[in-house]
């Protein structure tokens, strides 16, 4: 559906593409039967990225069950059955949905505001659901997506400074995923890149559309007032920021040495995350172009 | 003690030629150069040493079993870190120990407390091995870039900033990391390509009328 950390399909054997589709729907189902049908829309790529990770480093047999599922009603599917990692993702997801969620309600346009503010008490229940599971987690979310307000408001300009909120947030949730020390500190790691490419990808993908509505955008707050030339070679250092990021990522997880659903994974680490930021760069030439 | 074969990702019925690949491959993942200034280069030090014990180990046990004519050496060359003697100004030899020593927030304190004046090349380099370290990514490039304009001659100083480079153009790690995805490249030339290759240029030039290599 939505999201930016996705493998490249094209390249992954088939059996990757299933177990990797019973991930997504074994995520869906969790996320309903723990939350509800509204939770269910929360579901993106990123999650299941999380959910792979969380299961790799548990080395604990992952099941499969044939299900039919509302979207797909007229053949079974592969599904992966409930456990702790799709446990973990779903609260994770209810916990960032619900700061997106009042986010948008300080920056988007009248239409949009209205909609969210029909699925904010629905979202607050659930947040408050899942800051029950994981008060510590929910805690640290918070103030870093307050942190991030604060930081945007005050029209930051380096984009360093701007990703870290986010990375941050993505250090917190990723260092739970295990208590062993040395694991922790690749993770950590590991989740502060996370976060700052997440958070870079989003903006060069809303940075045109930012800054026609006049919202903040760090790439747009860098570069300031400038000429199409000069807005190409923005770009381009957009891009060596972007990759530059996936490589320290990739380097990163070589350290947790990672035997189970590695080869989904590194898909998404070495092809995956390059293309979404190829396809994004495609779609701003082509509009500059028109 | 940990299973070497397993270490090195390999069946014990693996023949020698696919150990040596699985041992490069592997050498070439961790290796020190990789994760220069990485706060997690200590994980990647010891993975390296586990690689290679396990590695000597089984060279050991196969050598033992006389499975293995003598002939084509097992010798590995030690992919040892290059540490570069500290070329730049010994003013900040006490920030170098506090960033060797992950003491990240001393480090930049002192950084920050230089005056303007007296910042140069190494104030450069040293400010963006901190940001590095902090995963400020984008400042720690602007600074290895400032360093190097400061001193095009340190090879510290280029050999952080071609890695952040290569990394920039490529999205992957340091140009020593093994192929693609899925398509291990069989890197570069081997004796032997060099030589027929140069046998071929021989024989081109001498049938234009030329003579590349005078002695055949």
């Amino acid at each position: 559906m939505f999201g930016y950390i996705k493998p490249l399909k094209a390249e992954l054997k088939v059996k990757e593409w299933e177990v990797y589709q019973g991930i997504y729907c074994g995520l869906c189902k969790q996320l309903a039967s723990r939350y509800g049908l509204f939770a269910r829309m929360t579901l993106n790529y990123e999650f299941v990225f999380l959910a792979m990770l969380d299961m790799a480093l548990r080395e604990e047999q992952i099941r499969f069950c044939q299900q039919t599922c509302m979207a797909h009603p007229f053949r079974k599917r592969t599904c992966c059955m409930g456990n702790q990692s799709l446990e973990l993702c779903c609260d994770v997801a209810m916990l960032l949905t619900c700061c997106k969620l009042e986010d948008d309600l300080h920056d988007e346009g009248l239409a949009k505001r209205m909609a969210v503010r029909m699925v904010l008490p629905f979202a607050r229940r659930d947040r408050n659901r899942a800051a029950a599971f994981r008060p510590e987690l929910a805690e640290k979310i918070t103030a870093q997506m307050k942190r991030q307000q604060e930081l945007e408001d005050r029209h930051c300009a380096s984009v360093d400074e701007a990703a870290e909120p986010t990375a941050l947030l993505m250090e917190a949730v990723l260092g739970v995923l295990s208590e062993d020390p040395v694991r922790k500190r690749v993770l950590q790691r590991l989740g502060y890149l996370l976060g700052r490419w997440v958070y870079l990808v989003d903006a060069l993908d809303d940075w045109d559309e930012d800054v026609r509505q006049g919202r903040y955008n760090p790439f747009a707050e860098q570069a300031g007032q400038e000429s199409a030339e000069c807005r190409q070679q923005r770009y381009q250092d957009a891009r060596g920021s972007l990759y530059l990021t996936i490589a320290e990522m990739r380097k990163t997880y070589d350290l947790l040495e990672i035997r189970s659903l590695d080869t989904i994974l590194e898909n998404v680490l070495d092809l995956g995350l390059r293309h979404s930021v190829d396809r994004i760069l495609e779609k701003r030439l082509q509009e500059q172009q028109v | 003690m940990t299973d070497p074969y397993q270490v090195l990702g390999v069946s014990p019925s693996a023949t020698d030629e696919q150990i040596k690949t699985a041992y490069r491959e592997l050498a070439r993942k961790y290796h020190p150069d990789n994760y220069a200034n990485n706060p997690l280069a200590d994980l990647a030090q010891e993975k390296m040493k586990e690689i290679n014990e396990a590695y000597d180990q089984i060279q050991r046990q196969r050598k033992q079993q006389q499975s293995y004519s003598a002939g084509n050496g097992y010798s590995r060359q030690s992919y040892g870190g290059q540490s570069y003697s500290n070329q730049g100004s010994t003013q900040f030899a006490d920030i170098r120990q506090l960033l060797n020593a992950n003491r990240i927030s001393d480090a930049e304190e002192l950084l920050e407390g230089i005056p303007a004046q007296q910042r140069d090349a190494d104030w450069y380099y040293l400010r963006g091995r901190v940001f590095y370290v902090r995963g400020w990514l984008d400042q720690a490039y602007s600074y290895y870039v400032r360093a190097n304009q400061m001193n095009p001659s340190n090879p510290e100083y280029q050999a952080a900033l071609n890695q952040l480079m290569w990394q920039r153009n490529t999205g992957r790690p340091s140009g020593n990391y093994g192929g693609d995805y899925r398509n291990v490249q069989t890197g570069g030339c081997s004796g032997c390509d060099m030589c027929m290759g140069l046998m071929c240029a021989d024989s081109c030039c001498e049938c234009m009328g030329g003579d590349l290599i005078s002695c055949c």
